[in-house]
């Protein structure tokens, strides 16, 4: 494939607007010592009756002691997720329907802005109102989903199937680099009070929105260049109609010659007119009906409750059960990340070379069940943990990491839809959104299970649940196993033939024909 | 809009209004007609300070550029509160209040008295903060003495939340104070966040950055005609 002078910058930006949105999100839980302190009064431990005076030590009463106020984050939480998950649905549709370079700064700067009013204005106005918390997470959470579904799609639309895997397997990372940009902004500007923390990361969201607005190139069809059937990027000259009856009348008047920066790197004998159709965007139910969506939706609702118990509840868990300190336990929750992006990565990769997804899904969700078992019965000092934890995170979240960018990419631009229709960001929406309902189910479950059976339970309840993903992946994975070896039946009677992108990608193109003629 | 206005000026006129009236609350106390001998109080314990003694129940400090009442005495002036003594509680270092019907609620009104070293009260009446808080307690028919006060955050050793210091505030009351360069609720907060700095900062880059990027990104897209 041809790589572009637009692709780097398409990365970098998608990857930086996606790490702040995270980075708020880390700094709202990073945060969550101070603002329990701030929002109960004080009680002094010496026999004279509370800390004086009134005013520095006892004015705010929103809840009488740190847990309650702890229980309140954490129905904040829970909120923020149920919102997040229905408004990636609504996002996912609405970023088929629009330019999504415009959604994408609107959910930017919008973000900013609750943040902004949540973390800074009711502080400086001294204004507590449980409520009024609540109402604004919801919005925070349903602008937020904005993000995910126009990120994957404007990188789905850029990198074309054969390095889609690698390229959003390392494009992953960004979850994790923003939640380390989170901290880092938290524990610099901490001191000044955690309005400050708030600050920082609002405004860096915002004027990341502005940025976007100006540099980002959403598809490469808006700086005329498209994939032909090779899955190269070709210089066109594009007419685009609304309708076909008007193609007659602007097939001259619109002609214009694309610019392209590595003009050398295209063949001239490549550059080709196209009459393109403005693309309709697909319904909701036609999305959820597209091959593989549902069962890879459900797959990844099980794999992200899983997925993301490990980020809420590891910490506390390494607390809990193995009486390590915060930093510590800190340190080691790092692991899982890196072993993520590692994982996605290489599993991409994999994925990239077979040409299929799930050929390499399977054998990663049945070696994770062993890593949960192992590290769920494992006690041991830092360094076994650290890297148990890594390993876990390797197949787990390396799984993860996949569905929720690669396979949801793959998902939205699959044969039959792949040039008449736009569907990439609402399947991407589609697949997170229901992995967000699995994440915030697994929030209820997981106190529950632990408080009454214990920290084993939970990782047994983490073991079915990756069972359950396994189970809905693997008729996608019969399917391209029976493919695989079909044609692995073909070549023995032509000799070895080595498979090339091509020639996946014709099969692919008329995959639903083929596979009955066969 | 109007009402707000309306609002704002009458609250600043009824502060004001306020202000003024404890001014000359004070003043009338200084100069309340009293049936006592004020000056040999106050000239006995009023001494080793630069004082004024201004023909009054009222010693002066005037070392310092605004003076400050540290002595009063108020011995049978039927007074029956001490509140109008709340602005000058701070830096009184002797009071005498022997024969007054006082009915004040000891524990509260004197909280802020941090600086007195002699209370004279009606016999009726115990010194603030009992005995945890003076080093002797002199009760006799006629008065209630209390002499020297004594720190209460040493006395009771007060250990105070984080980035705060117990402060004495009168006797048997004190308060946790933040230390030098912390601020805010719980004294949570320390400096201040450098805002000019920062916004000029976050301007230039967002600018610049969309500058940049435009001209070596979106400069190229197509516009469409449609």
């Amino acid at each position: 494939m041809s790589v572009t002078f637009y692709h780097p910058f398409v990365f970098i930006l998608t990857f930086v607007s996606y790490a702040f949105f995270h980075a708020s999100r880390k700094t709202f839980s990073n945060v969550k010592t101070t603002i329990s302190d701030e929002w109960t009064p004080s009680f002094s431990n010496s026999t004279v009756n509370e800390t004086l005076p009134n005013q520095t030590w006892n004015k705010h009463k929103l809840f009488d002691n740190g847990k309650d106020a702890e229980l309140f984050l954490g129905v904040l939480d829970a909120t923020f997720l149920t919102s997040y998950a229905v408004g990636l649905y609504i996002s996912g549709m609405v970023g088929d329907r629009f330019d999504m370079r415009k959604i994408l700064c609107f959910g930017m700067c919008s973000t900013a802005v609750i943040v902004f009013i949540f973390g800074c204005v009711l502080e400086w106005v001294e204004f507590y109102n449980k409520y009024v918390y609540v109402l604004l997470w919801i919005i925070n959470g349903l602008l937020q989903s904005t993000g995910w579904p126009t990120v994957v799609a404007v990188m789905g639309y850029w990198f074309g199937k054969s390095s889609r895997g690698l390229v959003l397997g390392l494009w992953s990372a960004c979850a994790s680099v923003g939640n380390i940009i989170g901290s880092l902004m938290v524990s610099s500007v901490l001191d000044y009070g955690f309005d400050y923390a708030f600050l920082l990361t609002c405004s860096v969201l915002f004027g990341g929105g502005i940025v976007i607005f100006f540099g980002l190139v959403s598809t490469p069809s808006e700086v005329g260049l498209r994939y032909n059937r090779e899955g190269k990027l070709v210089k066109s000259t594009i007419i685009v109609n609304e309708t076909i009856s008007s193609n007659d009348r602007s097939v001259e008047t619109d002609e214009i010659s694309a610019p392209l920066i590595e003009e050398e790197e295209l063949n001239k004998e490549e550059e080709e007119i196209v009459i393109q159709i403005e693309p309709r965007a697909l319904s909701l139910c036609q999305a959820l009906l597209l091959p593989g969506v549902i069962l890879y939706s459900l797959a990844y609702a099980f794999l992200k409750l899983v997925n993301y118990s490990f980020f809420f509840w590891l910490p506390y868990y390494l607390s809990n059960a193995h009486h390590m300190a915060e930093s510590q336990s800190d340190a080691i929750s790092i692991w899982y990340d890196v072993g993520g992006i590692i994982g996605g990565t290489i599993a991409g990769f994999i994925s990239d070379l077979t040409g299929r997804r799930a050929v390499v899904v399977i054998p990663m969700l049945i070696l994770s069940v062993p890593a949960l078992f192992i590290y769920g019965n494992f006690t041991g000092g830092y360094t076994i943990n650290a890297v148990l934890m890594a390993v876990t995170g390797f197949f787990v979240g390396g799984v993860a990491n996949l569905i929720s960018a690669a396979i949801s990419a793959d998902l939205g631009q699959q044969g039959p839809i792949k040039d008449n229709s736009k569907a990439l960001a609402t399947v991407t929406g589609i697949v997170d959104g229901t992995g967000s309902a699995g994440a915030a189910i697994g929030q209820i479950l997981v106190p529950v299970i632990q408080k009454s059976q214990g920290w084993k339970s939970v990782f047994v309840l983490f073991m079915i649940a990756i069972a359950l993903t396994a189970l809905c992946v693997l008729p996608i994975f019969i399917n391209e196993v029976k493919d695989i070896y079909s044609k692995y039946r073909y070549s023995w009677f032509t000799g070895l033939k080595i498979e090339t992108f091509a020639d996946r990608r014709n099969i692919e193109d008329d995959s639903t024909t083929n596979r009955h003629i066969e | 809009m109007l009402f707000s206005v309306i609002i704002v000026v009458f609250t600043s006129l009824l502060n004001s209004s306020i202000v003024s009236s404890e001014d000359t609350d004070i003043d009338n106390i200084c100069y309340k007609a009293c049936n006592n001998e004020s000056k040999g109080f106050l000239e006995e314990h009023c001494t080793g300070v630069d004082l004024t003694l201004n023909n009054s129940h009222c010693c002066f400090n005037t070392s310092s550029s605004r003076p400050r009442i540290i002595g009063i005495d108020l011995r049978g002036c039927d007074i029956s509160t001490i509140k109008a003594l709340d602005e000058v509680i701070e830096s009184l270092i002797v009071i005498s209040l022997e024969d007054n019907p006082i009915k004040s609620d000891l524990n509260t009104d004197f909280n802020g008295l941090r600086n007195a070293v002699y209370l004279s009260l009606p016999p009726s009446l115990d010194c603030p903060g009992d005995n945890e808080a003076w080093e002797s307690i002199e009760k006799s028919n006629t008065s209630t003495i209390c002499h020297n006060q004594i720190d209460t955050c040493l006395h009771f050793n007060i250990s105070c939340p984080a980035n705060s210091e117990c402060k004495n505030t009168g006797p048997g009351t004190f308060e946790c104070d933040c230390l030098t360069g912390y601020h805010g609720y719980k004294c949570l907060n320390k400096g201040k966040f450098p805002a000019a700095y920062y916004g000029i900062g976050f301007a230039v880059t967002t600018v610049g950055l969309s500058t940049i990027l435009w001209i070596l990104q979106r400069r190229h897209v197509i516009k469409r005609t449609d």
